[in-house]
């Protein structure tokens, strides 16, 4: 399959999760409106933080697709739970940093 | 502009053409490979027939490439189903809405869509009859009729039985899955007795739906706690074979035994007595074997629609004779009406009686039509690719993917073809519809 095909079947896939691609892109916005003072968590702790969301996710992953960890065997499945794990760290972690940025 | 390109070739040296050779051979292995037919100004009259997948995918790739050229599309069905999802609703996963769309929307505004089926073919005078008895005539004729679902060869059986009696059939369309599932639920709710899943002696679509199906159901048994009580078999009509490549074959036998399922080979299913739920398996010297079930999931005998099985068009020699359009396995054009090119499950080739195949001949077609209008020699081939996301259990698959001699033909260098996988699952349930719809729309 072309490359130009994959992205073209990507873009049929995201369409019915746009809904969803706007929230993940508004969470960071509203994350930095309200960001707040507190230095509840050091940028240690927001690593950790975001590594646990990330393991949480890379767990519900198989469910939410109607499978099972289990079948998570071959090495394209790793790579694929990895890529979620990695892309659900980053985000949460970016989320926390604007969170915590503390107003000027 | 043509003789200039001639004037250059023919003053090109050796060893300047071995370049360009080498340049070419490196361009081809470069992952963009964009398919695209060149596009063509014609008025010519593209007649599509059928108004499934194949059809609408046609329809709008000539809307695309042939510019100046009437296109018509026939084919009474107002809605359009996404039949590969049919599985999933027999397996309780999706609802039938998810599958279901209308014609209209899928197609170029430039296709002119009569919502008629053909009754009848005149390739000798290049026309057809509809069934409100109009005549058109034609340029060039694309035949993309899907395949008809012959019920009633089994004697006993009619498509209203399915959601009745036990009896199961995914191929049905979404009300016929919608029962397979019911049927399916009735048979675990009883937790006892037995169930048999079986298989055509003929060409079939989708022909690893019929393994689909049992490997869910198995699943389910399990999933149920029921599954000791349950008796399930597969019988077939070939002798140990379920499924046309070896590796997939031995690999689903070995995986029925260690699930405990009993498989019976070299019987057809030939007749059910639906009230007493009693099944008739002819075999291979004529002896006849009845078998009760609780439930039965039964694959209909399938064929070109009589239409065409009625005209000129189909093969008149070979194991297909008398049945699916006689076409060149490789162009998608007819052997002997030049005008003629099939797509899809009617095309009498091989292989290709899956909306994958429907994908790959799709830009062949296109191609060689162009070709074909142009007085060009047909260079587009298609090389069998068909393929099967085999579902051995909810939640998992194996990306069964080949063409011509059950050669293997892996799309990703990344998902082996014969192994059982989450992420080959993720892709039947979330991106082949998508994939699928791209391809009605001609863009894949």
């Amino acid at each position: 399959m072309s490359i130009e095909s994959i992205l073209i079947v990507l873009l049929y896939s995201a369409k019915p999760y746009l809904w969803l691609i706007v929230l993940l892109a508004a969470i960071p916005l509203i994350s930095y409106m309200v960001r707040l003072n507190s230095p509840l968590l050091n940028q240690f702790q927001k690593i950790i933080v975001s590594f646990g969301i990330a393991i949480l996710v890379a767990l519900a992953a198989p469910y939410i697709t109607m499978s099972k960890l289990q079948y998570v065997t071959t090495l394209a499945d790793w790579g694929v739970l990895i890529a979620i794990m990695l892309a659900a760290m980053l985000y949460c972690w970016f989320i926390l940093t604007l969170l915590f940025a503390g107003k000027s | 502009m043509k003789n200039a390109i001639n004037k250059y070739l023919s003053r090109m040296d050796r060893r300047r053409f071995l370049k360009l050779g080498i340049g070419a051979s490196l361009l081809s292995t470069f992952p963009f490979q964009i398919v695209q037919a060149q596009k063509l100004n014609t008025n010519a009259h593209i007649l599509i027939v059928g108004g499934g997948a194949a059809g609408i995918a046609m329809a709008n790739r000539f809307s695309h490439s042939l510019q100046g050229a009437k296109i018509t599309m026939l084919g009474e069905r107002q809605p359009h189903i996404y039949q590969p999802g049919q599985i999933l609703i027999a397996a309780n996963l999706w609802d039938k809405s998810r599958v279901i769309t209308q014609t209209r929307d899928w197609l170029a505004d430039d296709v002119n869509w009569i919502n008629k089926d053909v009754t009848a073919f005149f390739p000798d005078n290049k026309s057809v009859t509809l069934s409100d008895g109009q005549k058109l005539t034609y340029d060039v004729l694309v035949v993309a009729t899907g395949c008809q679902l012959n019920y009633e060869h089994i004697e006993g059986m009619s498509s209203d039985l399915i959601g009745k009696y036990g009896i199961g059939s995914v191929y049905a369309g979404p009300d016929g899955a919608v029962n397979t599932n019911k049927m399916i639920q009735q048979y675990i709710n009883k937790g006892e007795g037995k169930a048999i899943f079986t298989l055509s002696n003929t060409l079939i679509k989708c022909a690893g739906a019929p393994l689909k199906m049992a490997f869910t159901s198995l699943d389910r048994f399990e999933q149920s706690g029921k599954r000791d009580n349950l008796d399930v078999s597969f019988i077939t009509p070939y002798k140990n074979r379920v499924f046309s490549v070896k590796y997939y074959n031995d690999f689903v036998l070995n995986r029925w035994q260690e699930q405990g399922l009993n498989f019976y080979d070299e019987r057809v299913l030939s007749a059910i007595d639906a009230v007493n739920q009693k099944a008739t398996f002819t075999k291979p010297d004529g002896s006849e074997e009845n078998q009760e079930y609780d439930f039965i999931h039964v694959v209909p005998p399938m064929s070109a629609p009589d239409a065409i099985r009625n005209s000129e068009l189909v093969w008149k020699s070979g194991a297909m004779a008398g049945d699916w359009v006689e076409v060149d396995q490789y162009h998608m054009q007819h052997l002997r009406y030049p005008e003629i090119f099939a797509i899809g499950d009617v095309a009498g080739t091989p292989f290709g009686k899956t909306a994958a195949s429907v994908k790959t001949q799709a830009p062949v077609v296109e191609a060689n039509v162009i070709s074909f209008l142009a007085g060009k020699e047909l260079k587009a081939e298609y090389n069998g690719y068909t393929s099967c996301p085999l579902i051995t259990a909810i939640g998992k698959a194996m990306l069964a993917e080949f063409g011509y001699g059950g050669k293997l033909l892996p799309s990703f260098p990344f998902i082996s073809p014969k192994e059982e996988s989450w992420a080959v699952w993720v892709m039947e349930e979330k991106m082949l519809q998508p994939a699928y719809y791209a391809m009605l729309h001609g863009k894949v």
